[in-house]
């Protein structure tokens, strides 16, 4: 019943542009991040009075770049506009943005993000400013007292990029964030692995309810966890009868939950207006067409031109390209490593699931294409099993050390000897008789034994000769 | 675009700006406003459907080169604080409690 209220979800995703040097408007350095606080600021940043904000040209190349890549109509002059509130992360009392109103505009509108053959529109794009840090002596806003406040992160140059409401699950969600993210990715935009350099308002309705807007969502898993909480929550509101009003609510990551904030604001409450501080700039054809020649390889082609240069399935092109650096890993692998099927499959099932199962992020990992390219010879060269190659991940991962290294030291290499091999078999069946007969009945049963022979040899056996011998030396 | 100015515009002002008025000068500034919006009124009578809009007296904005300099020294980034405590400025709490 509850799966015929369908739902709408639009997402505002906010980009760091980590690229930058400095900040948007001011010559501080823009890694900002572990310094100690306020020691990465000045007059422009802390919002002092007359300090003027010069754009940083960088930033406007970045943004043309990103609209370029989703398709966008570029406006034809870059204005920013004043977006005001009160509040203690901003202490000039507005936030540089952009607005798309009356006699002023985003720097880009109308794009595209394909998921498959699914569209997912891009409303528009705009340059913005991040506030300040708050941090809460507590722990919690709602408990602490006072704020404290960095500015350090104040004036870093960020995108927002602000999508229809063409999302229809949790799901497709996270797979256009994933997608976003490969693409700002290959711009070399935004290295979404460091921490909080993409954060999400997310607007989800359901049939018959009003919108409502989870503000400041710090990753894409977290969207996915806010869009399953609030369908379910709305969905349940609808079917008892009740009012989804349109509200602005919050994500609580620590319980999972989103909370209801009190605060409505509207457009107009923000009184926009364009910043008297930066005139508009002209933004001619020709520079567009400057940039865009400089545009990377994007996802899109990339995962095309995998699949037809190593001969590798759509699928694993797609795993791969979706993280930037895999793909890179493997590239880089692949140039001493012959079956490339074979190191995409090491990479996707067993690297990233590893990594991704631990909740790491592959930029915590210490392998390195030397590392892979030597664990794909020690396999196909038959020193190691593909179980031990597993077992040995995490040394490589965690320790960066080389494969090779490790396999000596823990003597792991593999056990092909078929003589040893059926002495292991004989002492199996010694301890268990009845295998022999049990066997002969149901084949399955060899299975049984050869588990028992790769345990004896510490895993280091070669499962399918194991499985020949034992076959052949019972008859089956 | 017609706004009509009442206690009620001005109270949501009031939040806006995060101050607060007396009953007199919520009365004043009813006055005031409307004044002030009446002038813009007369102004929108002009026909400006052929004039591109301007924002500024200056035609064109700069852009800057993406090169670090140094930042300001801590101490005196916040010195003017009022309120400091291990190098962070503070705030008031953001909930309202």
């Amino acid at each position: 019943m509850s799966s015929e209220l369908k739902i709408k979800v639009g997402l505002e995703v906010h980009v760091h542009i980590t690229s930058l040097k400095t900040k948007l408007f001011c010559s501080c350095p823009s890694n900002y991040v572990n310094l100690d606080p306020n020691s990465d600021v000045c007059p422009v940043c802390l919002g002092l009075p007359g300090a003027i904000p010069v754009l940083n040209e960088e930033a406007l190349r970045k943004a043309i770049m990103v609209a370029l890549a989703l398709g966008c109509d570029i406006a034809p002059s870059l204005m920013f506009s004043r977006k005001h509130y009160f509040y203690p992360d901003m202490a000039k009392n507005y936030q540089i943005s952009q607005y798309d109103g009356p006699g002023t505009a985003a720097i880009a509108k109308n794009g595209a993000v394909w998921l498959g053959e699914k569209k997912i529109r891009i409303r528009r794009i705009n340059i913005e400013e991040d506030p300040a840090k708050s941090v809460y002596p507590t722990g919690s806003i709602l408990t602490s007292p006072y704020t404290l406040l960095d500015y350090n992160r104040s004036g870093i140059g960020m995108l927002e990029i602000v999508t229809e409401p063409d999302i229809e699950d949790a799901k497709e969600a996270k797979s256009f964030l994933d997608k976003l993210k490969s693409i700002l990715e290959h711009l070399d935009v935004c290295d979404c692995s460091i921490e909080g350099s993409m954060r999400a308002d997310v607007n989800i309705s359901v049939t018959g309810g009003e919108r409502v807007e989870v503000k400041n969502v710090g990753s894409p898993s977290d969207v996915k966890d806010v869009i399953e909480y609030e369908s379910a929550r709305q969905r349940a509101a609808i079917l008892q009868g009740l009012k989804v009003q349109r509200e602005t609510r919050h994500w609580d990551s620590d319980r999972k939950v989103t909370v209801s904030s009190r605060v409505k604001e509207t457009d107009e409450d923000y009184r926009y207006f364009p910043d008297p501080d930066l005139p508009p700039l002209p933004i001619t054809k020709e520079y567009i067409e400057r940039v865009k020649e400089t545009l990377p390889e994007l996802p899109d082609s990339r995962i095309e031109r995998l699949s037809k240069q190593y001969g590798i399935s759509k699928y694993n092109a797609t795993v791969l390209v979706m993280d930037k650096a895999l793909a890179d890993l493997f590239e880089a692998a692949s140039a001493e490593v012959k079956d490339y099927e074979r190191l995409s499959n090491l990479l996707i099932n067993d690297y990233l699931r590893w990594i991704n199962d631990r909740n790491m992020k592959l930029s915590d990992s210490k392998a390195t294409p030397k590392h892979i390219v030597q664990l794909m010879q020690l396999l196909d060269s038959g020193v190691i099993t593909i179980k031990i190659a597993k077992e040995i991940l995490p040394t490589i991962i965690l320790e960066g050390k080389m494969p090779r290294e490790i396999v000596d030291e823990l003597g792991l290499t593999r056990v092909s000897d078929e003589k040893l091999i059926e002495t292991i078999i004989e002492e199996v069946i010694t301890e268990e008789p009845e295998l022999v007969t049990k066997v002969k009945k149901d084949p399955k049963v060899a299975n049984y034994i050869v588990g028992k022979v790769m345990r004896k040899t510490g895993k280091r056996a070669d499962p399918k000769l194991v499985n020949e011998l034992i076959r052949r030396k019972l008859g089956v | 675009m017609k706004v009509s100015v009442d206690e009620e515009l001005v109270r949501k002002l009031e939040s806006l700006a995060l101050i607060s008025l007396s009953p007199e000068e919520r009365r004043e500034i009813v006055k005031d406003l409307s004044r002030i919006l009446d002038f813009f009124n007369k102004i929108d009578e002009i026909n400006l459907e052929d004039v591109e809009p301007m924002f500024h007296p200056l035609s064109q904005g700069r852009l800057r080169k993406d090169q670090p300099r140094d930042p300001l020294p801590r101490d005196e980034a916040i010195k003017n604080a009022k309120k400091k405590k291990d190098g962070y400025i503070i705030g008031p709490s953001t909930t309202g409690g």
